[in-house]
């Protein structure tokens, strides 16, 4: 019954037993060689694509980062794909309430009133694992965000005055006024360094004597050429291998940020355009009105600039973005912080007036790493030292010292620096 | 069955049409002549499936037997042989009885010529053409029943048919329905049609089964137990449908292990046990060949066998008043003459035919399991 | 010897199309299949009905289940979520792995097959119907969940999950093809359902198999432990459906859905063929 009529089988012979066995396995071959086929596909397209490092002019440090100050692009939308990889222990279902519990102390809108549509309840979700997201900007007054997730997305629009938090999954929206401030700049209407540009900037705000920049050859990041920008800290102990930045070749702007740790492996921030256009996006991508029957939450529009800012430096240090001074600053304002060395190897130090380990209610920007202490107790290493005793836990970026009296030394630095510090305070 | 007369004019005519193109042909052939003959007219149509035309049907004319297998070997995968070095040549116009108790390979055989199993070793030819390779071209010509009749139960007779006849690519549908009225008229079903399939009988489902054999003007018609679950009534029908497909000129092969019907029905047979292949032959010639006995009735058994063996007759047997004996090799009208001049009183005297089973017995040495 | 019909292929695809959705087990499917949207609208109508929210405020339930009650539209996406996982697979499982089993077992193969059917274009046939199944199960979801959501609810312009607002009609066309990628997403099932079905000759043992493969394959792809494996199981792009529903449609996830529903259909469906052409049928 073989589909093919063939006459061959007429010849019988000794030979006939083995040929039809043979032609039978001879069938297999074909989901076989498919199975090939689509396995050599997988496996060697992207490599085929990936036509090598681009051909492009040699360029200074100093000039790249002109261009990048240079740049003008006020429109562009595209996909950003984040990964991070703090080296958390897979908390499973505890992490979203250790997430909420971080962003119920800085960002928090009215304290545990939340939205779902919340962007500060968001934000922290990009703490770890792998995000996707869109981003589109047409000009300062209007830029969008959303994350992407199953069956769902969550976008951050701000549209000229107003700023919409919407949630599809709980169909619910969160508005509140831009604040003036937020019009000089978009980012920080955007509250989130989500575009590899957020973190271009923050890291090259630490760019001092600490620091060695340099241009560290080209690459292709979402199908363009780009300079590859590295920093690195010059000092020993910070935890912080490299931070590379992928500049578009053409306008300046950053495409693809990723964090090294000096313990090397993974990065522990991977955030770059997986496709990005600099055309004008549709104006109605900006449009939005809340669907009916959605619950809106009205953030308070007069406490709006201050819960922004706080909002942007909260992730800003949970998400590890370069700690330099401009973070250390913006925690200095925090009851009882201080800031201990410069550049690289800041460390910041607070007391919780608690002994032992403070609990999630701690204030101040840290309170998130005092809360994850909470949650990790049985995972920290306990150290002595001049100080005394204490509890160092550690993560692959940063490092966070507690000590039985209560004081919190924390830091993108090594345990040992961590130690070194706490016995200078004594 | 009674019906049966009443066929569709269509398939009756392009019947006698096929029977003019098997009937014909020189049975002394050599196998291997026909091997080269059957080469050439599968070359040409293999290229061209639809090659229907008046050179094909000359050439196939050369080709005189219906199924020709050579060294037909099955051996299933665990070991088993079901089929051993089969050389069977089924003549074509011929009703072929292919006899066998349960479980001696039959339906193996008959599956490997349908092409439903792939050979283990040897070849089989059908129509002329290899099988299972040329089964495209080769199974339009074919109807089959093979291990009773298999049935949608939800849908009705009529539209088990239409499924079936949907099934040959060389099926026109513009004729279908035509068709499957004609070959439900046939088996006398036609009352039943829209009956669902699963409240038929086993008469009803057998009929069915046969009804899709007959959808087409077929060659060849391989009936597998058709009498199977059918009462005396149903199996004279079948046997007269058999009788007048053959009489159109369609070869018919049934297989069967009740050996009265194949006595009844068949022109040739062919014995099989254990896998292999007894004897084959004209139903005539079979029987012959296990020798008649010659019967003597009489009040004297005592002198008829002293009498019986001085005539030179073998075997003598003397049971009450009958003496039967190998009948001696010169005439028997001397050996009759010999009885009444020794006094025997002889009440009646005569040559009882063998029987087909008489020929089975002496060539397997065994009796026929009849129970299945 | 008779000429084949140029229209050969379609004549048995008709047949085959007829006899399976004459059958009452196909209906059957089908009714349940119809049914869901309808408990679903029904108990969003029950818990909506003192203003309240469905899934409470973090958005439990399945995709899109908050918005029903404001766009009975809504309904045919969250009734197609709540379906995909199990329900129609299952559908298609049982549908596919009795293609050929079934046949087997009822012992009208080797009728099909000596009429002649012929293998290869049997299993053609016997696949495009499953396929046309597919396509038909997914429909009976939407229209099922249209109905109801029209009736239930109110209707109108829609936001997309993005936050931008489009019209009814618009909405409608992403549904229509919404169910076509849902349908698409059940061709891996399908080809792995045929293949099952030429391995056996009980359409039960078939059917069993194939709807414990689909179950075991979505257990795996919930074990993060198996994390290198998920993106080739077929199961686990099934719900990029709702990428549809972004703005701009987000094609990264619909297009790896496509791409391994016609790997597994390449892949089981030729499997299947070298495996049935060389079957020897015993039933």
């Amino acid at each position: 019954m073989a589909p093919i009529d063939t006459d061959d089988s007429t010849s019988a012979g000794e030979g006939e037993e083995l040929r039809a066995g043979r032609r039978r396995a001879a069938r297999y071959v074909v989901p076989v060689a498919v199975m090939g086929v689509a396995a050599a596909t997988i496996g060697l397209v992207p490599a085929l694509a990936d036509s090598g490092d681009p051909d492009l002019p040699k360029i200074t440090a100093e000039q790249l980062l002109q261009k990048m100050a240079e740049s003008d692009t006020e429109q562009l939308s595209g996909t950003v794909r984040i990964n991070t990889d703090l080296g958390l222990p897979d908390l499973g279902g505890l992490e979203s309430g250790l997430m909420s519990g971080m962003s119920g102390g800085p960002g928090g809108a009215d304290g545990g009133d939340g939205s779902a549509a919340d962007p500060s309840a968001k934000l922290t979700e990009l703490v770890s694992g792998s995000h996707t997201l869109r981003v589109a900007a047409d000009g300062p007054d209007r830029q969008k965000v959303s994350l992407i997730e199953d069956t769902a997305e969550y976008s951050l629009i701000h549209d000229g005055k107003d700023v919409w938090g919407y949630d599809s999954k709980s169909n619910e929206v969160y508005h509140s006024t831009a604040p003036d401030g937020a019009e000089r700049s978009g980012k920080s209407a955007k509250d989130v360094p989500a575009t590899p540009k957020d973190f271009a900037e923050e890291a090259l705000k630490s760019v001092d004597d600490t620091t060695s920049v340099t241009v560290g050859g080209t690459a292709q990041v979402a199908g363009r050429d780009a300079y590859r920008l590295v920093v690195e800290p010059k000092q020993k102990g910070s935890t912080v291998g490299a931070i590379t930045v992928a500049v578009d070749a053409e306008t300046g702007t950053p495409l693809k940020f990723t964090l090294t740790p000096a313990s090397g492996g993974a990065a522990v921030v991977d955030a770059g355009f997986t496709k990005v256009s600099f055309a004008k996006p549709d104006a109605s991508t900006f449009d939005f009105t809340p669907p009916e029957g959605a619950k809106v939450t009205e953030g308070d529009g007069a406490k709006a600039p201050e819960h922004g800012r706080k909002g942007e430096h909260g992730p800003g240090k949970g998400t590890p973005s370069a700690p330099g001074k401009d973070g250390a600053d913006g925690a200095a304002d925090m009851k009882g912080m201080k800031v201990i060395g410069e550049g690289w190897n800041s460390i910041a130090t607070f007391d919780t007036g608690a002994q032992g380990l403070p609990t999630g209610a701690a204030a101040g920007d840290l309170s998130g790493m005092g809360d994850l202490g909470g949650f990790l107790g049985s995972l920290g290493d306990q150290v002595k030292g001049d100080f005394g005793s204490g509890t160092v836990f550690k993560t692959r970026l940063v490092n966070a010292l507690i000590t039985d009296d209560g004081k919190v030394y924390a830091g993108a630095v090594t345990k040992d620096a961590l130690v070194k510090a706490a016995d200078a305070a004594k | 069955m009674a019906e049966a007369s009443a066929t569709e004019p269509e398939s009756r005519d392009r019947g006698s049409a096929d029977r003019g193109s098997t009937d014909l042909g020189s049975a002394d052939r050599g196998s291997a002549d026909r091997e080269t003959a059957g080469r050439q007219t599968a070359g040409p149509e293999a290229a061209n499936p639809e090659g229907a035309g008046p050179e094909t049907a000359g050439r196939e004319r050369a080709d005189d037997a219906v199924i020709a297998t050579r060294a037909l070997t099955k051996r299933y995968r665990g070991g088993q042989l079901a089929v051993d070095g089969l050389d069977l040549t089924v003549p074509a116009g011929s009703v072929f009885g292919f006899l066998g108790p349960n479980g001696s390979g039959k339906t193996t055989t008959i599956r490997m010529l349908m092409g439903l199993i792939e050979p283990t070793s040897g070849s089989a030819r059908v129509l002329g053409r290899p099988m299972p390779g040329a089964a495209r071209t080769v199974l339009p010509g074919v109807g089959a029943l093979i291990e009773g009749p298999a049935l949608y139960g939800f849908l009705s007779g009529r539209d088990n048919l239409l499924r079936y006849d949907a099934a040959d690519p060389a099926a026109d549908p513009r004729t279908r329905r035509a068709r499957v009225s004609a070959a439900l008229d046939r088996v006398g079903l036609v009352a039943a049609a829209g009956k669902k399939a699963r409240a038929y009988s086993l008469g009803m489902k057998q009929r069915l089964g046969l009804a899709a054999a007959l959808l087409q003007p077929r060659r060849l018609l391989v009936l597998d137990e058709p009498t199977n679950g059918l009462d005396p009534q149903g199996m004279r029908e079948i046997r007269a449908l058999v009788r007048e497909l053959a009489s159109d000129g369609t070869t018919v092969f049934l297989s069967s292990h009740l050996l009265d019907e194949i006595e009844q029905v068949c022109t040739h047979a062919a014995v099989m046990a254990r896998g292999r292949l007894i004897t084959q032959g004209a139903v005539a010639d079979l029987s012959a060949g296990a020798r008649g006995r010659l019967v003597v009735t009489t009040p004297d058994p005592a002198d008829a066998a002293r009498v019986l063996k001085e005539q030179g007759a073998g075997d003598v047997v003397a049971v009450e008043d009958r003496v039967t004996a190998e009948p001696p090799d010169h005439d028997l009208a001397e050996v009759n003459a010999a009885l009444v001049a020794a006094g025997v009183r002889v009440r009646g005297f005569g040559l009882e035919r063998a029987s087909l089973e008489d020929a089975f017995v002496a060539l397997t040495g065994e009796g026929f399991d009849v129970a299945g | 010897m008779r000429a084949p019909s140029p229209l050969w292929a379609f004549g048995l695809l008709r047949s085959e199309l007829l006899t399976t959705f004459r059958r009452w087990r196909t209906l059957a499917l089908l009714g349940v299949l119809a049914a869901v949207p309808v408990l679903v609208g029904i108990a969003v109508r029950i818990e909506t009905s003192d203003g309240s929210s469905v899934g409470g405020a973090g958005g439990g339930g399945p995709a899109f289940i908050a918005q029903i009650s404001n766009n009975g539209l809504f309904l045919v996406f969250t009734a197609l979520a709540a379906t995909l996982p199990f329900f129609l697979p299952m559908a298609v499982g049982v549908v596919a792995g009795d293609a050929i089993a079934g046949e087997a077992n009822a012992g009208t193969l080797r009728y099909l097959l000596v009429a002649p059917a012929g293998r290869t274009r049997l299993l053609l046939t016997k696949y495009t119907t499953v396929i046309v199944f597919c396509l038909a199960a997914t429909l009976v979801v939407a229209a099922s969940a249209l109905v109801v959501g029209a009736l239930l609810f109110p209707v109108g312009d829609l936001v997309t999950i993005s936050g931008t607002r489009i019209t009814y009609g618009e909405g409608l066309g992403r549904a229509l093809l919404i169910a076509l990628v849902v349908a698409a997403s059940l061709v891996g099932v399908a080809a792995l359902g045929l293949f099952v079905s030429t391995l056996t000759s009980s359409g039960i043992a078939a059917m069993a198999t194939t709807v414990g493969l689909l179950i075991t394959v979505q257990i795996l792809d919930q074990i993060p432990q198996l994390h290198a494996l998920h993106p080739y199981f077929f199961s686990h792009y099934w719900l990029s459906f709702a990428d549809l529903m972004r703005e701009p449609v987000y094609w990264d996830e619909l297009v790896r859905n496509l791409g391994l529903q016609a790997l597994y259909a390449a892949v089981f469906g030729s499997a299947a063929w070298a495996r049935f052409t060389t079957k020897d049928i015993t039933s």
